[in-house]
């Protein structure tokens, strides 16, 4: 069970003189559900683009980031794999996505068995096998799919789209399943049904997930490790309990605060400032303007990301020496 | 103010920078404005005037020369007057029944489109039946008929032919303005409204219009592009006076009088007026695809940014 | 005498399938009351009637059946000046802050536009000021950061505060917030929800908050009157710290054990209560239309119909288990 399944190594993603993620560095290990956890516009849907080279042309990621990937006998370097490599042995049929059901995924004008088919075209899978598999996947998800697989998207609510994108996910049994945001517009009810649903596939295909999320309170739910990011930056990482009852970084404790507990009546408490602007990011700290412990270092040089305590990693001068 | 026409200098700065852009776009307003100031010019009086009629085979249709200079370098043509001039003279004419026929067209079209759709009901049926019934019409023919029926003197009023040429052509206009407009009466900005308290007609021409300005922007210069082929198409077909004017009278006389498909006399007649005609359209509907960019904020600050 | 009063409200819509055109009450009866100065929660999930319950009390929709009141006159029959008065005082913040502002107006254009449209003031200075008070009063501050940016230049909480500037620059005495911050990040609900608070007490507005998450209610404090809306009908209705802590009517309780909680530990404890997925409401089951998915049902629940009744002064259930 500790076995890394996906190494991502000093990553850095620029959009022409932009840098919009930096030095990241992770590991995500066999069967656990790891989330990267920051607010709109973090880095942490370019990450997943990263990992699913889905970025678009202009987008530039640095000759030595790497994104090894564990699951053949040596790891390989996702980054450096030739497109139409990438495309037939890696892309779906390893690593697939689950992306944003409420961003309108799901092709409007054919039919829920024709996303199915098409999918198994492009990846050159058998049709007849395509339909047995849509068929048991469609049910894994709780979907009827003989009424299912003849709808429209527009003909289905919220959840049940989000479950088509999840089936849609495991057709090539996949290794590993980025999940982006997958309940984000969806009703409460329908949220926690679809969470259940997710760690029953879990165990039940021995699937590996990547949860992105801006909502930290549904990644307690769910997740065994956790990344705190920032301006492009990993700021806390540790296990759920970690940053759940421990949270060192001030950005992981103002989003913690942001949220209120069940039965809890008081005033919101929210993160000063905005989100920064890329093109012209603070020298030092990227939190610092925001932060509530902003310290004379923090204006002038980046913290280190160090490991304040077994695996609770943290990247502030607060508990950096310096 | 000072502040508004600081406003106004940015945005046709960036107007220009859009057009900057791209070479064909670049050409395409030259020519524009090339047409435009040869109709002022023509207007203000500043070219010679037409010299008088001069039939007869010694006058028509002479080969190139240089007396006169520029007038004869296309020759003449059927009543032995200068060509290129005849050509020129025909410019203001067909612009202003261009623009006008465009502006009712767009006019009418759209304010009949965003009050079927916007109003429904009762209203919503009868208007769609106008447009269907203008739709099923043939224009041309219908262009024709008025044509052959109408009295000389109207024949050529700049304000009558723009009607005549427009009388069909808003339909279509009016039918996707109606379709757009019951899309966005759905949408929550259209709730906001009403609870604001703006009254229908200010949503209808303020909210919904603005909405679907570079659709009607676009469809304005497109309509000129229209015209034009209808009004030099009537001539074509033989359906006006015969005005040295008028682009499509050359072309006509050229065939029939001047044999242009079998013999290369009248060829230089032939094929001014149809450059002349190409070249304009080519222009307008360049520009007419640049409206869209010119008037959607978002594609036009984007532009903006790019020079941060 | 309430500022607003909803008695008895069916709205009837029709969808079409194929030549017939089938009925349905997307509100069932509901009867609303909100007092001058004072707020109430509307929850419910979608499909539930909650929204068009809102444009109800907006007069953005015809009732088949019931009345509306504002201060005491029907809204159907009110004179031309009062009609007036009641439009201008009754106002909406929708969910979409993108959908809701005219994506070719900036902000500018979008407030000052109100202002000279009413005629409220006598100049354009004038005009730019109560703008620019406004907008400082929802924390778009400096204001002229915003003022000509297009609604596509600002982040998705900016345009929402630019919604709720837009709904109080008329001073109304009544607001309905539709979703607010749903579309938003978690860590920015909590801001937005805190600014409309503040803007609507310094006025004394009411305002009638939807919203499916219930943990946004308490924003505004335990003694908040909070409807629970199911299918069109109003299965519950009490004060919110009474609600969490006693919550009768088996939806509530389901809804309340599905929120996510940020607490790790927390995870084995939580369970779905509720089978199934709510119905189409085309096919809402006869009797109690909770009848298909509760733990509790009995024969008599899928009989008769439920009413709601008043087990205390301030909570009433519409449950025959009571």
């Amino acid at each position: 069970m500790s076995e890394i399944l996906l190494g991502v190594k000093n990553l850095n993603v620029s959009y022409f003189n932009t840098k919009v993620v930096s030095n990241i560095y992770f590991n995500i290990l066999k069967g656990e559900t790891y989330a990267l956890v920051g607010e709109s516009g973090c880095g942490k849907s370019t990450i997943a683009s990263s990992i699913m080279r889905t970025l678009p042309e202009i987008a530039h990621i640095d000759a030595d980031s790497q994104i090894l990937y564990y699951a053949s006998p040596h790891p390989v370097d996702l980054l450096k794999v030739p497109e139409y490599e990438f495309s037939n042995n890696f892309r779906w049929r390893e690593i697939a996505i689950v992306p944003q059901g409420a961003l309108n995924s799901l092709n409007p004008t054919i039919r829920i068995k024709d996303h199915f088919m098409e999918t198994a075209r492009a990846h050159n899978l058998d049709k007849k096998e395509a339909l047995e598999k849509a068929w048991k996947l469609l049910e894994a998800v709780k979907l009827d799919p003989h009424r299912v697989l003849s709808l429209y998207p527009i003909e289905m609510s919220g959840g049940m789209k989000q479950r088509v994108l999840i089936a849609l996910a495991l057709l090539l049994n996949p290794k590993l399943l980025i999940l982006d945001e997958p309940t984000t517009a969806l009703d409460v009810l329908t949220q926690r049904e679809i969470l259940i649903m997710l760690n029953e596939l879990k165990a039940k295909y021995g699937l590996t997930y990547m949860l992105i999320s801006h909502d930290i309170a549904l990644v307690a739910d769910i997740a065994d490790r956790v990344a705190i990011i920032y301006a492009g930056r990993i700021v806390e990482e540790s296990n759920v309990e970690n940053i759940f009852y421990n949270p060192k970084h001030p950005y992981t404790i103002g989003l913690l605060k942001a949220v209120l507990k069940l039965g809890e009546f008081r005033e919101p408490e929210t993160i000063p400032g905005s989100t920064p602007d890329y093109r012209k990011l603070p020298p030092g700290c990227k939190f610092h303007p925001r932060c509530p412990f902003a310290m004379d270092i923090c204006r002038r040089e980046e913290p280190p990301f160090i490991e304040v305590e077994k695996d609770h990693f943290v990247s502030c001068w607060l508990y950096a020496k310096r | 103010m000072s502040e508004k026409s600081r406003n106004l200098a940015k945005q046709l700065k960036l107007v220009f920078k859009i057009f900057s852009r791209s070479p064909t776009l670049l050409f395409s307003l030259a020519v524009l404005l090339v047409y435009i100031i040869a109709a002022l010019v023509v207007v203000l009086g500043f070219v010679p005037p037409l010299p008088p009629y001069k039939g007869g085979w010694e006058y028509m249709y002479q080969p190139p020369s240089l007396r006169d200079f520029p007038w004869y370098i296309l020759g003449t043509e059927y009543t032995g007057r200068p060509l290129l001039l005849t050509i020129i003279y025909g410019i203001p004419k067909t612009l202003a029944v261009a623009f006008l026929s465009a502006l009712i067209t767009v006019g009418v079209g759209t304010a009949i489109g965003l009050i079927a759709g916007y109003v429904g009901g009762l209203v919503d049926e009868l208007l769609s039946l106008a447009i269907n019934v203008a739709l099923t019409i043939p224009t041309y023919l219908l262009a024709l008929i008025l044509v052959v029926i109408l009295p000389p003197e109207l024949k050529t009023n700049v304000l009558v032919l723009a009607g005549v040429l427009s009388i069909t052509a808003w339909a279509s206009l009016a039918r996707a303005v109606r379709a757009q407009t019951i899309a966005l009466k759905r949408r929550e900005f259209i709730d906001v409204a009403k609870t604001i308290g703006y009254g229908s007609w200010k949503i209808m021409f303020d909210e919904v219009l603005r909405f679907m300005a570079p659709f009607i922007a676009m469809n304005l210069v497109l309509s000129c592009v229209g015209a034009i082929y209808g009004y030099t198409g009537l001539a074509f077909l033989g359906l006006m006076p015969m005005t040295p004017d008028n682009w499509g009278v050359q072309i006509y006389m050229a065939i029939r009088g001047g044999g242009a498909l079998y013999s290369d006399k009248a060829i230089l007649a032939l094929w001014s007026p149809i450059i002349t005609i190409v070249l304009l359209q080519y222009a307008l509907i360049n520009i007419a695809k640049a409206m869209e960019d010119i008037f959607n904020p978002a594609l036009r600050t984007y532009l903006q940014g790019e020079e941060m | 005498m309430s500022l607003i009063e909803a008695k008895g409200i069916v709205v009837t819509f029709a969808i079409r399938k194929g030549l017939k055109k089938l009925p349905f009450n997307a509100v069932d009866n509901v009867d609303l009351e909100i007092e001058q100065g004072m707020i109430v929660g509307l929850l419910g999930e979608s499909g539930s009637g909650k929204t068009t319950l809102g444009k109800v009390t907006l007069d953005l929709v015809k009732p088949t059946k019931g009345i509306v009141k504002f201060m005491g006159k029907d809204i159907r029959k009110m004179y031309k000046e009062d009609y007036r008065k009641y439009r201008l005082n009754a106002q909406y913040v929708p969910q979409d802050p993108y959908a809701s502002l005219h994506p070719f107006k900036t902000t500018k254009d979008i407030l000052m536009d109100i202002i000279k449209y009413h005629k409220l003031v006598h100049s354009d200075k004038e005009a730019l000021e109560l703008v620019s008070d406004t907008m400082i009063k929802v924390g778009l501050n400096p204001p002229e950061k915003y003022l000509n940016k297009y609604p596509f230049q600002l982040s998705g909480g900016e345009r929402q505060r630019v919604s709720i500037a837009r709904a109080l620059l008329l001073k109304p005495m009544y607001i309905v917030a539709d979703e607010p911050v749903t579309m938003l990040d978690a860590s920015l609900k909590g801001a937005i929800v805190s600014t409309l608070k503040n803007a609507i007490q310094a006025m004394r507005t009411s305002l009638l908050f939807i919203t499916h998450e219930i943990t946004l209610l308490q924003y505004f404090g335990s003694q908040t009157k909070v409807l629970v809306m199911y299918l069109g009908r109003v299965v519950e209705q009490a004060p919110l710290g009474e609600l969490l802590q006693n919550p009768l009517h088996p939806y509530t309780q389901a809804l309340i054990s599905a929120i996510p909680v940020a607490d790790p530990k927390a995870r084995a404890s939580r369970k779905l209560l509720l089978r199934g997925s709510p119905p189409s409401p085309l096919s809402k089951p006869p009797g109690c239309p909770l009848s298909d998915r509760c733990p509790f049902v009995t024969e008599k629940c899928h009989k008769e119909e439920v009413v709601l009744k008043a087990i205390s002064s301030k909570h009433l259930v519409a449950c025959h288990l009571y």
